[in-house]
């Protein structure tokens, strides 16, 4: 049980990482001037929202082993193959919903801001640092506890490609002692400690955040 | 191609006419029971919120919040394993997760239609209680579709997710579209990029399609009530 719970936050860790830098270099594409940047931050967001976590699980799984086969490239399946591919689907999915809530929040900063951050003289980049960059969080907070609680119910999905998680390992109690009833109401509650954890870190952040 | 050529009838139907439905069939009449029952589950949790006694109130959010707190996978194990354990009832797979993903969507949609209906201006009530109407008339006749056509974008985006998330079954081995892209890979065991590819293509299609629909709806119902800085969470 541990141990599918230190599976579970290795997912979830590591895919919050690589979520949050996608979301952040996609949603800046998306609000690019150069078009066809902004073209492809469409694209990828509507690519992967719109495909189920599950099929892109198996998709990376066996095609990743399918492409890049485990002789020419030992260094891939060096520690737990399944953990990679789990932490690199979940964060693609997750990239494009966090690029999506940056993206909204980015566009709910009134344009006549940077306009005048601009007409005061500061360059694009310290506008984008010290006058959008502030007002973005607030906005973009709520959204973000949500998606940061996607990413540990998503990690429940990587059992299917054998991460030994949460709700694997409660299945292997169920099959081994029929005690599923208690081992489920642990891993459920485990969850919901988990989630509950973070909106507690969110709703601090949130806090700190929010302009006086 | 000829992975997916070869395999297309099993992937669109399942073993049908010989056996029980199943493939890419199964998921859009999945997609569309679930879709039904978790509306009316919905609907229902937000009309509740509206009782009177704060007790009511109080269980519907602490079981809506929930349901929602943990993952649908758990979700789905609870109904599978545990409820015909407990209710001593025989569940199909198929039918423990339909129970399961309906409850499950329900409680969401059951929030985004509470932020509709919260959207709706208080006139409307006083204006709906003042030609007489009851409590079921006014929810029904008044409140509700004003309510609903202002949450088109969340419920929209809550149907594209119950399509895709029907997926799940597929861990109970229900032979949906994607356990039947499971069951094609494992027997032909070379082609897997061609055969999932294809698979998140088609879900592609669908879901995008029906984001279109509700962009659609959207533009249709512009007379609706807008709801003020909602959430539309994934």
């Amino acid at each position: 049980m541990v141990d599918g719970l230190r599976a579970t936050l290795t997912v979830v860790a590591g895919a919050s990482v690589w979520a949050s830098l996608i979301g952040i270099i996609i949603a800046l594409c998306q609000v690019s001037e150069r078009r066809w940047l902004a073209l492809a931050g469409q694209f990828y967001v509507t690519v992967f929202r719109n495909v189920p976590l599950l099929i892109q699980l198996f998709f990376w799984y066996f095609g990743i082993s399918a492409m890049l086969p485990r002789a020419k490239y030992p260094f891939i399946y060096v520690g737990s193959y399944e953990i990679k591919v789990a932490i690199l689907s979940v964060s693609l999915v997750s990239g494009a919903f966090i690029a999506e809530v940056l993206r909204s929040g980015i566009e709910a900063v009134p344009a006549n801001q940077l306009e005048a951050a601009l007409a005061t003289g500061l360059s694009r980049r310290q506008g984008f640092y010290h006058i959008l960059i502030p007002q973005l969080w607030p906005i973009a907070m709520p959204g973000l506890a949500n998606e940061a609680i996607n990413i540990v119910k998503n990690s429940a999905f990587t059992m299917t490609i054998g991460v030994t998680e949460l709700i694997w390992q409660a299945q292997q109690i169920e099959a081994n002692t029929f005690r599923g009833f208690e081992a489920m109401t642990i891993v459920t509650l485990s969850y919901l400690l988990i989630n509950g954890a973070i909106f507690g870190c969110f709703y601090l952040i949130e806090r700190f955040v929010r302009p006086q | 191609m000829d992975v997916i050529t070869g395999n297309l009838p099993f992937l669109l139907r399942g073993q049908f006419p010989a056996g029980p439905l199943g493939g890419l069939a199964l998921t859009i009449y999945l997609s569309i029971l679930v879709g039904f029952l978790s509306f009316g589950i919905g609907t229902t949790l937000a009309a509740a919120e509206l009782a009177p006694f704060s007790l009511v109130r109080w269980a519907v959010r602490a079981l809506s919040s929930l349901v929602r707190g943990a993952p649908s996978v758990a979700f789905l194990f609870w109904t599978y394993f545990l409820l015909p354990r407990l209710l001593h009832v025989d569940l199909s797979p198929l039918e423990s997760a339909s129970i399961a993903l309906a409850l499950y969507h329900g409680a969401y949609m059951g929030e985004d239609i509470r932020g509709g209906i919260n959207a709706v201006p208080g006139g409307q009530w006083e204006a709906a209680r003042a030609s007489g109407l009851n409590f079921p008339m006014m929810l029904r006749h008044v409140v509700l579709p004003q309510a609903i056509r202002a949450v088109v974008p969340a419920l929209v985006n809550r149907f594209v997710n119950l399509f895709m998330y029907t997926s799940v079954v597929s861990m109970l081995g229900v032979l949906d579209f994607t356990q039947c892209a499971v069951l094609v890979n494992d027997r032909d065991l070379s082609h897997p990029i061609e055969i999932f590819g294809f698979v998140g293509f088609v879900y592609f299609i669908f879901s995008y399609g029906i984001s279109r629909l509700g962009r659609h709806l959207e533009k249709k119902w512009d007379w609706a009530p807008k709801v003020k800085g909602m959430q539309i969470a994934a």
